[in-house]
């Protein structure tokens, strides 16, 4: 089991690059997401503050919590 | 074509993208992971390039998608100029930080693959190089709508920066073939049919998918922010207008 998880993690010699290609991925990836969401969110507040009735079911595609101003 | 034009309604979109996303998110959670088994527990090590060939379930896609995305920025960018469609141009706008981040991620991980393969991190040969080129167009698109305040003229100076640089793109996917490059050749689509092992290539066409998916959601929450800054912009220019008048007559 160690071993296999060991070779696994390995990479047959190759880890030093895999392994960073991957987190690369993970990392650009999730923070293009998260910075995206995060923005939607406080475009939603800042439209929720104004009461403006834009934005159908939420910037991130559900009911807003608690009820928006804008109901 | 009448669709779409319907759906360049934003309030239209707003409504239906918000139907949309919970669907996309959940698709692309679905592929990314499917693809991530697929690609580290169930591919085998390659022949020449060993377990290296793992860097390719990333650097491939991301590649795929650095060009796709540059695409749609320039459909977009098109229909933005013709038809003045205001989602077209937010769709673009919207489009480029996506793009640009998977050319980052292309050109990233495809030097981590170089070092061990071809003994270097970079080689200026033809299709690192033009991809290269790309990013940097991006990055031009981006600046371009930073540097013009007024949204209509930004979009339109941006669209022509988008329109002008597409010619990049064949430049890209022929570049293999029109020069002595160390990028190998064509190895997916190309004529008698793909030259990889269906062992590999299954995983790499899931995590081909699982990336557009995630193009797909990503690029509807940031369309969405585009169109509710356009409109708390609209807001604010309206109580600007509003308060001037008074302010003037407390002036005098």
């Amino acid at each position: 089991m160690g071993a296999a998880v060991k070779a696994f993690l390995g990479m047959g010699g190759y880890w030093a690059y895999v392994w960073p290609a991957w987190a690369l991925a993970v990392g650009i990836l999730a923070g293009l997401y998260a910075i995206s969401v995060h923005q939607a969110r406080r475009a939603e507040r800042r439209l929720d503050a104004l009461g403006r009735p834009l934005r159908g079911r939420g910037a991130l595609g559900r009911q807003p919590r608690g009820g928006g101003t804008h109901r | 074509m009448k669709a779409m034009v319907g759906y360049a309604n934003p309030a239209r979109f707003m409504r239906a993208s918000a139907r949309l996303l919970p669907w996309c998110k959940g698709v692309t959670a679905l592929l990314l992971a499917g693809g991530v088994y697929l690609a580290l527990f169930v591919a085998p090590p390659d022949y020449q390039q060993g377990e290296s060939v793992r860097i390719m379930f990333v650097h491939v896609p991301s590649a795929w998608m650095a060009m796709a995305t540059y695409a749609v920025m320039a459909v977009a960018s098109a229909v933005g100029l013709v038809w003045r469609h205001v989602l077209a141009d937010l769709t673009a706008k919207a489009a480029a930080p996506i793009g640009a981040s998977f050319t980052a991620l292309a050109l990233a991980s495809g030097s981590l693959w170089g070092k061990p393969m071809w003994g270097a991190w970079w080689v200026w040969d033809a299709r690192l190089t033009s991809v290269l080129i790309l990013f940097f167009l991006y990055l031009g698109y981006i600046a371009v709508w930073q540097a013009i305040e007024e949204p209509a003229r930004a979009g339109r100076v941006a669209a022509i920066v988008a329109l002008v640089g597409s010619v990049n793109l064949p430049v890209i996917h022929f570049s293999v073939n029109w020069w002595n490059t160390l990028h190998q050749p064509e190895s997916v689509v190309r004529m008698g049919g793909p030259a990889i092992d269906p062992s590999i290539l299954v995983p790499l066409l899931v995590m081909g998918v699982a990336f557009f998916a995630f193009f797909v959601t990503v690029l509807l929450i940031r369309v969405r922010v585009e169109v509710m800054a356009r409109r708390l912009r609209a807001v604010a220019q309206v109580r600007a207008a509003t308060a001037a008048p008074s302010v003037a007559v407390q002036g005098a």
